[in-house]
């Protein structure tokens, strides 16, 4: 759920996942090889608008 | 001087006695290879032994390595009848095989190493025996011809299927200690004590069932020798035999405390074995020849169908070797008479409950030790290996003394009696093709052996006879599987498959109930780790092929079949091209190990009540986690700030590592 007070805006939406007990993130790599950069894998771009 | 000259005397009889012992095993070696052909031409191609239990003593050798290699409980595995706990306490090992196999595996090869283990029980079974009635009758011809039919009588080549039973290699060499303990004044205080514990407990590592075999022919031979030629024992004999019995206590106790230890604290009434299930020998399976015989086989095919189950297990004696018997009776009664009676005793208990001839019970007396003695050995005509050592040891007597005889009226006709005698009996005990399985082989269990991770299989049909050659395949792919054999298995082994509205009425070939949800269903095998349900179709005939079909009609699309097995998955393997039905979008970015995010649905903006941003994740993992992970989904702003975020473990499961979590491969998360 997102907050009232949240500005109308764009906003990026990222997944991964993090080692639970030292906290370090998982590498994300791509099937092309890429390393994604802090194991995020950006999902989607969305429009929050409150109206 | 003179004792110069007599120790060289003693040292050249040595060197000569060393000699011929090198020459008999390597003649027994010989006469392995051939009267087992085409073993060894095919060494590394089949199995020795006709018979599915050939699999499960592969499997025993597999399962020793694991349980080295791992470090797991040798007695308790849930490798069979997965998921529960299977005590393994019943199982036919034969620890000495074993030994043997591990050590030649890496250098011949599984199969091969398998092979030469049994090649060499028979070798060895011949030179023990050799060994034996050397001893007793002071002649090498003697020796040889008991050899002979020690290793090759037919029983002994049809147990060639059960290492457990036929590795009494063991015996003759404690019968000789005993002898030796009872009868010999040179043989010292320990030497033949310690001696006969070590053959005792060799045998009783080769199998359990030979031990308990040899406990009771050796508290008969006491009884009987005590009666016969209690006046020729040595003075120490008692002492002898005391120290006998606390070596064997001794080296015995830590490999059958285990089992002891399970019998006696847990419930082992499914142990109890009826008594008609208890097979004997019947009268005219032991004057019989096998039927595998090259000439006398087809020959006798009416008698061995009238026998029935026992032209299986021949207990065949041979004219010859019989011949032999009654010449050392005639001819060496007083010497004889303990070996006979032994022999005739267990010959009478190896008929089981009645006298049969021709499959008929020819009294109504029903013998009242028949009940004891199948439930200690299940089948009362395993007392052939008993009946074969007395056997044995009378062939050797007659054939020394019909060649003293002989010598006596015709030097060249008693020079060439030993080969003439040896002949007839190889002839009578002769099998050809020796008795061998395939092994079995499927490109879908090598496959299954290179996917990684932790699960089961279902293998079908299901039951105490296919699940043997199941296990076959599980030394090839390494997983668990629901089915298994142990000799005599718990009530409640299958009790997983029979409780499970899918796979029970499968367990008893009936088609499932047509108004389960079999997707679903198969979803919640596979929360259980079971992630293939197998058909064995090579096992199945053509109408057998279509009644499974049928029954398997509500299954989703085979994820493998060739024309020995359908493979079904119980959870699709999710690909992502898969990943599109509900508007998903698709990704395929590989995460730390083994996990690999497939795809992800977004829900936000005006089609989100509530100003909810819905995430959902397709993940799947292929293989053990090394670690903990957890998920995270965060919100970022256009200025690159962090302004919601949720966390949490991966739904549908804990993807934890180790073996205490359950392990998918398919989850959706909803953040």
């Amino acid at each position: 759920m997102l907050d009232e007070s949240f500005p109308d805006g764009e906003y990026t939406v990222y997944a991964g996942m993090y080692d639970f007990s030292t906290k370090a993130r998982a590498t994300a790599v791509t099937s092309d090889g890429k390393t994604l950069p802090d194991g995020a894998v950006l999902l989607e771009t969305i429009e929050i608008d409150h109206e | 001087m003179l004792e110069i000259v007599e120790d060289a005397k003693a040292r050249s009889m040595n060197d000569v006695k060393g000699r011929h012992v090198l020459v008999t095993l390597i003649l027994f070696a010989l006469l392995t290879v051939v009267l087992t052909w085409p073993v060894t031409w095919r060494i590394d191609r089949v199995l020795i032994g006709d018979d599915y239990d050939v699999y499960i003593h592969m499997w025993a050798n597999w399962w020793t390595r694991k349980t080295i290699e791992r470090g797991l409980d040798f007695y308790h595995t849930d490798y069979i009848f997965f998921p529960q706990e299977t005590s393994l306490a019943f199982f036919s090992f034969n620890h000495v095989n074993t030994v043997s196999w591990l050590l030649l595996t890496p250098l011949t090869g599984r199969v091969a190493a398998y092979n030469v283990t049994m090649l060499l029980v028979y070798t060895l079974s011949g030179f023990s025996m050799y060994m034996l009635v050397h001893h007793l009758t002071d002649s090498r011809r003697a020796g040889f011809v008991a050899g002979l039919v020690f290793a090759f009588c037919p029983y002994h080549t049809y147990e060639s299927a059960h290492p457990s039973l036929a590795a009494m290699q063991w015996m003759p060499l404690f019968v000789l200690s005993l002898r030796r303990i009872l009868h010999d004044p040179d043989a010292g205080r320990l030497k033949q004590p310690i001696l006969g514990a070590l053959w005792f407990l060799l045998n009783a590592l080769s199998g359990w069932h030979l031990m308990l075999m040899l406990m009771g022919w050796a508290a008969l031979y006491l009884l009987v020798e005590y009666w016969a030629n209690r006046e020729s024992w040595v003075a120490t004999a008692p002492r002898r035999l005391l120290l006998l019995v606390g070596f064997i206590a001794i080296t015995i106790a830590p490999f059958a405390w285990p089992i002891a230890h399970d019998y006696l604290t847990t419930d082992a009434t499914f142990a109890t074995v009826e008594i008609q299930e208890g097979l004997g020998n019947d009268l005219l399976s032991f004057f019989v020849p096998h039927q595998r015989h090259p000439f006398l086989g087809s020959f006798f095919a009416g008698i061995h169908d009238e026998i029935g189950y026992a032209s299986r297990r021949p207990a065949y004696l041979g004219w010859g070797a019989v011949g032999l018997v009654a010449w050392a009776v005639a001819a060496e009664g007083r010497r004889c008479r303990v070996w006979l009676l032994l022999g005739l005793v267990f010959a009478l208990l190896s008929l089981g409950l009645q006298i049969e001839v021709a499959g008929t019970a020819i009294l109504p007396l029903r013998f009242p030790w028949a009940g004891p003695i199948v439930q200690v050995l299940r089948h009362p005509y395993r007392l052939n290996t008993l009946v074969s050592l007395s056997l044995a040891v009378l062939a050797g007597i007659g054939t020394e003394s019909l060649c003293h005889w002989v010598t006596l009226r015709s030097r060249p006709l008693a020079k060439a009696g030993p080969t003439l005698v040896s002949s007839v009996l190889l002839l009578e005990y002769l099998v050809y093709p020796f008795p061998t399985t395939e092994p079995i082989d499927s490109p879908f269990v090598r496959q299954l052996a290179e996917e990684s991770g932790d699960f089961a299989v279902a293998d079908f049909p299901m039951g105490r006879q296919p699940d043997k050659r199941y296990m076959f395949y599980q030394t090839i792919h390494e997983k668990k599987m629901l089915g298994g054999h142990v000799s005599r298995a718990p009530d409640n082994a299958y009790a997983f498959v029979a409780g499970d509205s899918l796979l029970g009425p499968l367990l008893a070939e009936k088609a499932p109930d047509p108004g389960l949800d079999t997707r679903k269903h198969l979803a919640s095998l596979a929360a259980y780790d079971v992630r293939y349900i197998l058909l064995h179709q090579d096992l199945l005939d053509g109408e057998g092929q279509r009644a499974w079909r049928a029954r398997l009609r509500s299954f989703p699309a085979p994820f493998y079949e060739d024309s020995s097995l359908i493979a079904y998955r119980t959870l699709p393997h999710l690909r992502v091209e898969d990943v599109t039905a509900g508007g998903e979008r698709r990704v395929d970015v590989h995460i730390g190990d083994h996990i690999q995010l497939l795809g992800y649905r977004v829900d936000a903006g005006e089609s989100s009540a509530d100003d909810e941003v819905r995430v959902t994740l397709f993940w799947q993992s292929d293989g053990e986690l090394s670690k903990s992970y957890h998920v995270f989904v965060h919100l970022v702003s256009e200025r690159g700030r962090l302004v919601a975020q949720h966390d949490g473990i991966p739904m549908w499961g804990s993807l934890q590592p180790g073996a205490g979590g359950r392990r998918r491969s398919y989850r959706m998360n909803t953040h």
